[in-house]
């Protein structure tokens, strides 16, 4: 099998003439936006089998019995890659991701009961891994939506007084 | 004027079932009343029961969004609906009954050039056959109906539309119950709440059927049993390629006219019209799974109100008050199944989905015909349960699914 | 005028506001509704009825009848008797001619209304048939109610939230607060919601007021309107505490103003401090009715007769009037003057909620009332809807009188005459006579006219109550706006990574399924001859990406593609088209062998969700050990064809580029301007042309990084309209637009696709074959016209004035000069050079017949 380099964004060489740069789909929507983080930079693999087996001090969402999503710093995405067990799929570049304050906001992007998360579900009609951290909610969701979540995120915001 | 006044029975009450009837008819939808009307009116053939579960037109027939139009895809679909809708043309008078035939027009939206171009395909189709359907650009849309949101920032922009004057909608219940009344006069029998639970058969023939009121013969047995279809077919131990899913629809409170087209996208998967009575008659497409349960739900309504008000923002306000479901018979190619079947003496009209309610009168005539004469008219060959087995499908996949 | 100051009242006489009346100024007290200032100032005639223009007063004052729909600020249909009052707001009466209190249209019900018996329409003007379409624009005119304003647009801000919670409890009254507080000690999660309002409980449960529950949908799902907000509920658990819809008799007269039900009584008197009139009389079921009087004596009224229904029916009872106010009331043989009637018999459960919910609603005999019986998991009743009522005589279906029309539906003017003129003319069940008089289909929904109605059926059928039986409930229970119902109205939209930098070129953008593409970037013919010329980059990130790996990767794909794959080297391509079960062609797109067990399949860029679960769904079925990975996000790609592709891509990549190392249908790995990348070498629009598909981040750079170095090459970017042009020079399909749900490789023109002699079955292999033992019937060929005009796709072909077949894709290629394009046509016309005949703009046109390629009908460029 080919190590199916062309799906990893740190591959990129630099230097050389070239000089790659990472651009997030969110960066325009939000514009800057203090109250929306944009996570769209982390590391993000899938590791389809047995997940019981992962071991490493990741994050580690489970998505069905045999798939997970683990969550690292870009930096890490190499050193996993090589460690995980089971079918790896680089997926840095196919998910965008957010965080955002407050659970009234969230109530008005998901209909994923707040009270049993991390789960996997629909956030402003679009496919999505949610994770919550007290207040504080992280949603992973297909790139090409990054726009318009980002939009919607921003909508919903300001329908909250 | 005096008639109006004289309280006149529509029909005779329901009297016993009879041992044996030349024709029975399963059904009391638009399509089995049609076809006992002109079983008697066309062909004088007037030893016929319709055997129905519940009251007359409780199915389809009295759920549906009543759109009337013949502008279909394949010559074969357009010339049998233009047929159709010739016969709706005349039906009141026939039956000195107001069927509130409304021929307001039909608008189906374009909203991507792939869409222009199968509008194109139909309206071509259509001339040729000398039905009046053209496709009109955005400025032409405008014109036809002004309170339609034509601006660009919306998801679907239109683009222009195909337009076919003579469409429009009618009262459900007013043609099932002229239908009714002309086939009782005529001396059709009427039974509704009369189920039929089993199809007798022997020697590869069906002889009769057993009700929940007793067991009746029948010279022949037809089917007019649209979401239900599949069942009946199951009894007569004749296989339809059919599934059964809901379609829903709701209407709003009624408010004074304002839109006086019918306004299709299939795009937006929704449908809008303004009734006689000034209610918003709003509907969308089946939904994707299949059942006989007609719950209705409640994103059905989110979707179709959030597609609705980007067609018509003026509708902000405008209220829900009910909402329903009907069954609808998918066929493989958005085309009915009409006539003869394997077994002899059983057949069946099936496959009408979500647009059968304009086809009552064409069905009615030629069913009646191929009784009357045992030969299939022509005009309904294309539309044979054999087609599946001789891979001749007639795809009204561009005309029909979302169109009614 | 108003009382002196009530215990409860829910005014602040401090704070006054002024709104308007049909343009005049009405004083109004903060707390009070539109409908409560109107009846201070005065106003007792509120509507005019939807058929006989009736005037119509105040009934219910609850928001439950139709009898006080105004015009509010531009929306229609507004229930004033509930609307608070808004300085400034701007009210007008609707479904008027003249004013209220003088509607031209009430001749209506003067002269029409007798002989506009039920089901009227149905027997006239039914001919001639040619005067039908003037009746109908009249009919038209006069139906409906309120009036859209018809150049409004959106203005509200409408929200969409979700809870979930332990337990919701729908009804704030006693019994409802009872049940929250019962189920808070548990340690439950609650939630109340409420019509009302009514004070904050405190730390017990959360109070969502005023709102009210639209209806419960599967599983478990209860909307709730709260104004400008939507709140979708999911509870564990579910109390309704709807309590009771109190009813109207039936008698002669029954409608006129001043006829009112007991809550109106309470609410004017208690809430809003005004007196409902100076002489009245009761006359009730139970005692909730009759305590009307005590309220009404309190506000000063006298009560001229109060009659309890459970001593004793009168054998009459009929309200009198004129111009449609109440003057006196006869019951049994006497008569009283008086300007006030509260009638009420035995309150209703208001079920709706349960049967929606899906408890059984019977009708109970004994009560003469619709009762839940069997009840739902999950799902409790408490209070008055479960039946909790104190003693209630079931008043006669109607009572007679000797003249005035006795009203069973007001919302739609049904009378009892209707009714049983509706059964006798043969509508004879429930559901049919309920269609024919249209009871129980207007604004209420059924709430004052549903019971009423099928009592007096029963009655007139002489089968008793028993044959009632059941009833259900359709949803909303309340109506609720579109706007509400369509919430943000936000549509899911996908971007390619490199989406901006298209519309900072200021392309024209256009949909294509949920995404977003370039049209052209301006000019759309000479983009496409630049690409023939020089070279051209398009932003292909849209296409379907699949990953197919594991060992049994070539067998599935060999099973799903009519295509042979096990054959293939590593680092070939080859074009593949999928067919349905039924062997109609379903989408196509191209299959690169990346190692041994590991395939890269791409699809069409609409066709992408549906092949991905085609995919999916047979490898479920068939159980293989393959994995499907869906890279479509993951990877952007881009298309660089041209003549001058190739110099341009040797000058950011390191491999070698020749023609030897990187074929014609050649895939590979590469770094391309330092991003990892797969390379693939199709030729989708004839020219030579690479296929870049690497990481998405990376969308912008790459896309920046080409078009810097390839400036001095003249590298342009197209859009998906040049595109089109190209491929159509070439004759490559495009799936949907030259196929349809029935088209097949075979007849389509790609034999070459199907290898039917392959060992293993496919997937619609015997439709394939099926069609080559029948033999063709049409075939999709290209063709080319003789003159310049470009005919419309979808344009039929004909022969002896039918069609014989129709045009899917043309253009005027700007390469060639010439204006081609492809058709299927009946078979017998697929040969080279056949002359067709196509209608264009109502004229026929001839064309030749095409079975090769317009352009570099060889492939040698593609090759080169
Ligand atoms: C929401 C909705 C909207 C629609 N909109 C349109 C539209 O705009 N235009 C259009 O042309 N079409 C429309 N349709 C489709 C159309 O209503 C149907 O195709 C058509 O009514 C079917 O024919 P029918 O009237 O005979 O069927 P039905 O009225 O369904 O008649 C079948 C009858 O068979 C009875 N039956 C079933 N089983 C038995 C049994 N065992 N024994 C006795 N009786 C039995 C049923 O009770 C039923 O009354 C719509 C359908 C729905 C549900
Ligand atoms: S009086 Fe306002 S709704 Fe009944």
């Amino acid at each position: 099998m080919t190590g199916l380099a062309f799906l990893s964004p740190d591959r990129a060489e630099r230097g050389r003439q070239f000089e790659p740069t990472l651009a997030s789909p969110l960066t325009r929507a939000l514009g800057g936006d203090a109250r929306v983080r944009d996570l769209s930079g982390l590391g993000k693999i899938e590791v389809r089998g047995d997940v019981d087996a992962i071991d490493a001090d990741v994050q580690v969402v489970r998505i069905s019995p045999g798939r997970a999503l683990v969550l690292c710093a870009y930096e890490r995405c190499a050193e996993l890659r090589a460690v995980l067990p089971g079918t790896v799929i680089d997926m840095t570049a196919a998910l965008a991701g957010l965080e955002l304050t407050g659970e009234r906001a969230m109530r008005r992007l998901t209909d994923l009961d707040l009270r049993e998360l991390p789960a996997v579900g629909k956030v402003a009609e679009v496919p999505a891994v949610v994770l919550r951290d007290g207040e504080r909610f992280q949603i992973f969701f297909p790139q090409e939506f990054g726009h318009y979540v980002a939009e919607v995120v921003l909508d919903t915001l300001a329908g909250i007084r | 004027m005096k008639g109006l006044f004289r309280v006149e029975r529509m029909w005779r009450p329901r009297g016993e079932l009879k041992r044996r009837y030349d024709v029975v008819i399963v059904g009391g939808g638009s399509h089995g009343l049609a076809t006992a009307y002109y079983l008697a009116k066309n062909h004088g053939i007037t030893d016929v029961a319709v055997l129905e579960q519940s009251y007359l037109g409780s199915g389809a027939a009295g759920r549906n969004t009543t759109i009337i139009r013949a502008n279909y895809r394949t010559p074969e679909g357009a010339q049998f609906y233009r047929r159709s809708l010739e016969l709706y043309e005349g039906l009141g008078a026939e039956l000195d009954f107001n069927l509130l035939f409304s021929q307001q027009g039909h608008l189906t939206l374009a909203h991507s050039d792939r869409a222009m171009i199968t509008m194109a395909e139909r309206a071509e189709v259509n001339q040729l056959l000398g039905i009046d359907s053209r496709l009109v650009d955005r400025d032409g849309v405008a014109r036809l109906c002004p309170e339609l949101n034509l601006a660009d920032e919306v998801t679907w922009p239109i683009m222009g539309a195909l337009y076919h004057p003579p469409g429009g909608i009618i009262r459900h219940d007013a043609v099932v119950w002229g239908l009714a009344r002309g086939a009782d006069r005529r001396g059709v029998e009427l039974h509704p709440y009369t189920e039929v639970t089993g199809i007798e058969r022997s020697n590869g023939r069906v002889t009769g059927v057993r009700t929940t009121r007793g067991e009746v013969e029948a010279g022949t047995v037809i089917s007019a049993t649209a979401g239900w279809s599949t069942l009946i077919g199951d009894m007569a131990g004749v296989a339809l390629p059919i599934t059964t899913h809901i379609l829903q629809a709701f209407v709003t409170e009624p408010l004074k006219p304002f839109l006086d087209v019918v306004i299709v996208s299939s795009q937006m998967h929704v449908y809008i019209s303004q009734t006689d009575r000034g209610e918003f008659l709003i509907g969308a497409e089946i939904e994707p799974y299949t059942t006989y349960r007609g719950t209705s739900t409640f994103p059905f309504l989110e979707y179709s109100a959030r597609h609705t008000l980007e067609l018509f923002p003026q509708l902000e306000s405008a209220k829900v008050l009910r909402q329903w479901t009907g069954l609808c018979d998918i066929s493989p190619d958005y085309s009915p199944i009409l006539g003869v079947t394997e077994a002899d003496g059983f057949l069946v009209s099936c496959g009408w989905g979500t647009y059968g309610f304009k086809a009552a009168p064409i069905v009615g005539t030629t069913l009646a015909e191929l009784v009357a004469t045992g030969k299939t008219p022509d005009l309904i060959s294309p539309f044979a349960l054999e087609r599946f087995y001789r891979d001749s499908l007639v795809s009204e996949l561009a005309a029909a699914a979302v169109s009614h | 005028m108003r009382l002196p100051p009530q215990p409860n009242e829910r005014i602040d006489r401090s704070a006054e506001l002024t709104f308007s009346f049909e343009g005049k100024a009405v004083s109004a007290f903060a707390g009070d509704t539109i409908g409560s200032a109107l009846y201070a100032g005065g106003r007792r005639i509120f509507s005019r009825s939807f058929k006989y223009h009736r005037p119509r007063g105040l009934l219910c004052c609850s928001g439950g009848c139709a009898n006080c729909l105004m015009e509010v600020d531009g929306v229609p249909n507004v229930r004033v008797c509930v609307e608070p009052a808004r300085a400034g707001a701007q009210v007008r009466a609707q479904n008027v001619r003249g004013s209220l209190e003088r509607d031209l249209l009430s001749v209506v019900d003067k002269i029409g209304g007798p002989f506009t018996p039920v089901g009227f329409y149905y027997r006239t003007m039914i001919r001639p048939r040619r005067l039908w379409p003037y009746y109908e624009r009249f009919l038209r005119s006069v139906a409906g109610l309120g009036r859209l304003d018809k150049h409004a647009r959106r203005t509200n801000r409408y929200d969409v939230e979700h809870r979930h919670v332990d337990v919701l409890v729908v009804g704030g009254g006693y019994a409802g607060v009872e049940a929250a507080r019962r189920h808070a000690r548990a340690g439950r999660r609650v939630v109340v919601v409420d019509e009302r309002g009514g004070d904050n409980p405190g730390s017990d449960f959360e109070l969502v007021a005023p709102a009210r529950a639209i209806g419960i949908y599967e599983g478990g799902l209860v909307p709730v309107d709260a104004g400008g907000i939507l709140y979708r509920f999911r509870a564990d658990h579910i109390v309704l505490a709807t309590g009771t819809i109190e009813q109207p008799l039936l008698f002669p007269g029954n409608d006129l103003v001043g006829v009112v039900l007991p809550e109106a009584v309470r609410r004017l008197v208690e809430d809003w401090a005004l007196k409902p009139g100076e002489r009245a009389v009761v006359i009730a079921a139970d005692d909730r009715g009759l305590d009307t009087t005590d309220v009404l004596e309190r506000a000063g009224a006298v009560v001229v007769a109060a009659i309890d229904l459970r001593d004793a029916q009168p054998t009459r009872i009929e309200a009198k009037g004129r111009r449609g106010r109440l003057r006196s009331v006869v019951v049994g043989d006497r008569e009283f003057a008086c300007d006030l009637l509260v009638a009420s018999g035995t309150p209703q459960p208001a079920y709706s909620l349960l049967a929606q919910a899906g408890a059984r609603v019977e009708y109970d005999r004994r009560r003469g009332i619709f009762l839940p019986t069997e009840l739902p998991a999950n799902v409790e009743a408490v209070g008055s809807v479960a039946g909790e009522l104190g003693s209630a005589a079931i008043p006669a279906a109607s009572f007679d009188g000797h003249k005035g029309r006795c009203f069973v539906c007001l919302c739609e003017d049904v009378t009892e005459k209707d009714v049983k003129r509706a059964i006798a003319e043969g509508f004879d069940s429930i559901e049919l006579a309920k269609r024919y008089t249209t009871v129980t289909m207007g604004p209420c929904q059924g709430r004052l006219c549903h019971l009423a109605s099928i009592r007096l059926f029963a009655r007139e059928q002489e089968t008793g109550p028993d044959s009632i039986g059941t009833t259900t409930a359709r949803p909303p229970w309340a109506p609720v706006s579109l706007g509400l119902l369509a919430g943000r109205g936000h549509e899911p939209a996908k971007r390619t990574s490199i989406h901006h930098r298209h519309e900072e070129a200021g392309a024209t953008m256009m949909w294509t399924g949920a995404w977003r593409r370039p049209h052209s970037y301006g000019d759309p013919a000479a983009e496409a001859r630049h690409v023939h010329e020089a070279v051209g980059l398009i932003d292909v990130s849209t296409l379907g990406k699949l990953l197919v790996q594991g060992p049994e990767a070539a067998p599935f794909l060999e099973m799903l593609y009519p295509n042979r794959f096990g054959d293939m080297k590593t680092g070939r391509i080859r074009y593949g088209v999928l067919e349905t079960d039924a062997g109609r062609i379903m989408d196509d797109g191209t299959i690169g062998r990346l190692s041994d067990d590991q395939y890269y399949v791409t699809t069409t860029s609409t066709g992408a969700d549906t092949v991905i679960e085609w995919f999916e769904w047979w490898n479920a079925v068939w159980g293989m050990d393959v994995e499907i990975v869906n890279l479509t996000g993951a990877l952007a790609a881009v298309n660089i064809a041209g003549p001058r592709a190739r110099e341009l891509l040797a000058r950011v990549t390191d491999i070698d580029v020749s023609n030897e190392s990187i074929a014609y249908l050649d895939a590979k790995e590469a770094l391309v301007a330092g991003v990892p990348s797969l390379l693939l070498r199709i030729g989708f629009v004839g020219e030579l042309g690479y296929e870049l598909h690497f990481p998405s981040p990376y969308g912008e750079y790459l896309w920046d990084t080409l078009l810097e170095r390839g400036a001095d090459l003249d590298i342009r970017p197209f859009g998906l309209e040049p595109q089109r042009i190209l491929r159509l020079e070439k004759m490559h399909i495009l799936v949907g637009q030259d196929t349809d749900s029935e088209s097949n490789v075979l007849e389509a023109g790609m034999p070459w696709i199907a290898k039917l002699d392959k060992e293993n079955d496919f997937v619609g292999k015997w439709a394939l074959e099926h069609v080559r033992e029948r033999g063709f019937r049409e075939q999709l060929v290209g063709f080319e016209m003789d003159n310049g005009v470009v005919p419309a796709e979808g344009g039929q072909i004909v022969a002896d004035g039918s069609a014989v077949g129709r045009v899917t894709s043309a253009r005027l290629s700007p390469q060639l000069g010439r204006v081609i394009g492809m058709a299927w046509v009946r078979s017998d016309l697929a040969s080279e050079d056949g002359e067709l005949r196509l209608k264009v703009n109502g004229n026929l046109e001839t064309a030749r017949v095409r079975l090769k390629p317009f352009f570099d009908p060889d492939g040698e460029r593609l090759r080169s």
